[in-house]
């Protein structure tokens, strides 16, 4: 998703200063008048200065643009699924615990990106194998167990 | 007992010696494939480091590192491919030396003078870090503060070729670092009713994400999953010339690990301008400029001298004043904390031998380099040609995993995620990331400092100015923002002048 640069300091300038709302709305407290709003502001200006020096470089090389790289559909759907794939951990791995989560997730992306099945199977039950055993067993990192009646998965 | 030999005791340690010694198989990988950086690989050791002693956690820090830049010259010089951005400056003249017939040469050159470069910046590190450390003991909130923005200044506008992008990553930076309560005020911002935020983002959840996540969408998206062809290269013994290497190439040597200490040590900067910077100097003081970039080993020497020499000059503001001196070392600060060795001067003082036990390991990274470094070479076409779409699913498990462990909740994979996409959108938009990382870093330092200063001088700026050190501090920072106003006001006039010309010729 690459943006031109003045769509991209226009962008940031709303950003900017939404900030700033946000800091002139925080409650004083700080002795003397330097509250907890100074220096979100001060990031807010130089933002604000930054992305608008982006707008008129964007604008003045407007003519001289190059063509914005072409992704393929299927590239970004990947991606999308990446991205559902770490938030179906998040709320997933605590109810199944890790070994349950991880296996068929890290099955899922291998087949997504066109490793074969059986390695794939292999690699999923191997992977999740080993990093269980470096941070839970080794590291003792708690690692969500899930139900109970599966727990002899957590060696 | 000394402190130096308490720091033997603690270097000669079973779970030290195991730590650095995975830890620098681990970099050597990770540096040897293409696309994946030094940075990437201490972020994803931090959460492993965590569970760790003080001592074998940030030996694994500094071996990792020390071996993932070397390991990088790998690729660059087998395929044109750097395997981290440090490698680049020198990548393709090392490709065409490939070409020729040569690789052993240059990848032997390669690894010999890293390491000698390597042990060029620990020796600088010895000696630099505890003489600043006892000037460091009269810093005041002013010095800290100009010292803070002198490297955030430089992360701008000495580190990035695109300065308005570059201040836009660092504010993107400092703006995260002002989220919850950690602030002079001792106010709650930013947290949007989330008790998890009141302590602020997780700094490893979120270089997680900008790191290592971002690179595997990365991956993903713009279609990098297909491992290099490494066919036709034959790789012979790559230590046979050495001697007759070291006669050759003293003087550059010397001069690209002096200049890469002093990059390295800048705060902000890192390896990868060293590199460059180290290669543009070879070129300039060469008697063969019009070889390079023909497949001449001068450039690469010189580079590969100071990208490994400035992996020890980047500890030391970060050992001395907190301040990293790159994205790794701001990596390490946030380790150093973990462990309670918080960075700054007294710990010079009040534990010597954790001190000398650091410098006796990065001794050691250097000299193993040799050993790790001239396996790897040997078995380089196995490392560069492990799949992608193998590798960077695995990556992104090990990503949830040491995100989920540096806290023990699932939040922090959430922030991980959150920062992964971030982390991807300022890359392919041209914002470069490691200016973000020092903004969290170093925000917490730079606004306390700034708000005490303030409420000490009662409002008045010229108080900044008033101590010595912190008017040349001051004086240097502001030198640097001035950088861009000459280049443009020089770069108009060579316009005019070009102009003149032309209109003279007519």
């Amino acid at each position: 998703m690459r943006l031109p640069d003045d769509v991209l300091g226009m962008l940031l300038l709303v950003v900017a200063g939404g900030y700033a709302a946000m800091a002139l709305a925080l409650p004083g407290g700080a002795p003397g008048d330097y509250g907890p709003e100074v220096f979100p502001l001060l990031i807010s200006t130089l933002t604000a200065a930054a992305s608008l020096s982006l707008v008129f470089r964007g604008l003045r090389a407007r003519r001289a643009a190059s063509m914005p790289a072409v992704r393929e559909p299927r590239n970004w759907l990947q991606g999308a699924a990446i991205c559902a794939a770490i938030l179906a951990v998040v709320f997933v791995m605590p109810i199944l615990g890790f070994a349950l989560t991880i296996c068929p997730i890290l099955f899922l992306i291998f087949c997504m990106l066109g490793v074969r099945i059986r390695v794939a199977v292999l690699i999923s039950i191997l992977a999740t194998f080993a990093i269980q055993l470096i941070f839970g067993t080794y590291l003792l990192v708690p690692l969500p167990n899930g139900p109970s009646f599966l727990r002899w998965m957590n060696f | 007992m000394s402190s130096l030999e308490l720091a033997f005791n603690l270097v000669a340690q079973w779970d030290v010696v195991i730590s650095v010694g995975l830890a620098a198989i681990f970099g050597l990988f990770v540096g040897a494939i293409p696309g994946l950086t030094a940075t990437m690989a201490m972020a994803v050791l931090v959460p492993i480091t965590f569970y760790l002693d003080p001592i074998p956690a940030v030996g694994a820090m500094v071996s990792c590192s020390a071996m993932a830049i070397f390991a990088g010259d790998i690729p660059a010089m087998l395929l044109r491919m750097p395997g981290t951005p440090a490698s680049a400056a020198y990548a393709d003249e090392g490709y065409r030396m490939t070409l020729r017939g040569e690789a052993e040469r240059a990848l032997g050159a390669g690894l010999l003078f890293s390491a000698i470069g390597g042990l060029f910046g620990t020796v600088v590190l010895m000696i630099a870090a505890p003489m600043l450390a006892e000037v460091a003991l009269e810093f005041s909130s002013y010095e800290y503060f100009w010292l803070a923005l002198l490297g955030l200044t430089s992360a701008v506008f000495i580190a990035s070729k695109d300065a308005p992008k570059a201040l836009i990553s660092l504010m993107i930076g400092l703006g995260v670092a002002t989220i919850g309560l950690e602030n002079p005020s001792g106010q709650p911002r930013f947290n949007f009713g989330s008790i998890e935020l009141l302590a602020g983002v997780n700094f490893i959840a979120a270089l997680i994400g900008l790191f290592a996540v971002s690179e595997v969408l990365r991956n993903v998206i713009n279609g990098g999953l297909v491992a290099p062809k490494l066919d036709q290269i034959r790789i012979g013994n790559p230590v046979r010339e050495w001697g007759q290497l070291i006669r050759r190439y003293w003087r550059q040597q010397l001069r690209g690990s002096s200049l890469g200490v002093v990059i390295g040590a800048l705060p902000g900067a890192g390896a990868d301008i060293a590199s460059w910077m180290a290669y543009a100097v070879s070129r300039r003081f060469s008697r063969d400029p019009k070889k390079f970039g023909t497949g001449h080993l001068e450039g690469i020497v010189e580079s590969t001298s100071a990208n490994n020499a400035a992996l020890g000059g980047a500890w030391v503001p970060a050992l001395v004043f907190g301040v990293p001196g790159d994205s790794i070392t701001a990596i390490v600060i946030g380790v150093l904390y973990m462990k309670g060795m918080n960075p700054g001067p007294t710990l010079f003082l009040q534990n010597p031998e954790n001190i000398y036990a650091v410098f006796l390991i990065f001794i050691a990274a250097n000299v193993l380099m040799i050993g790790f470094g001239w396996t790897a070479i040997s078995i380089a076409k196995r490392i560069l040609t492990v799949p992608r779409n193998v590798l960077m699913p695995i990556i992104l498990v090990f990503c949830i995993t040491g995100a989920y462990a540096s806290n023990n909740g699932m939040f922090d994979v959430g922030v991980m995620l959150a920062f992964g996409i971030l982390g991807y959108l300022m890359e392919e938009n041209g914002i470069p990331i490691a200016p973000c990382i020092l903004g969290l870093v170093l925000g917490e330092l730079v606004e306390s400092n700034f708000i005490t200063s303030m409420l000490k001088s009662d409002g008045e700026l010229l108080a900044f100015l008033q101590r010595p050190i912190s008017l040349g501090l001051g004086i240097v920072t502001i030198l640097i923002w001035c950088i861009p106003l000459v280049m443009m006001v020089r770069s108009r006039l060579q316009g005019k002048a070009l102009a003149a010309t032309t209109t003279g010729d007519h």
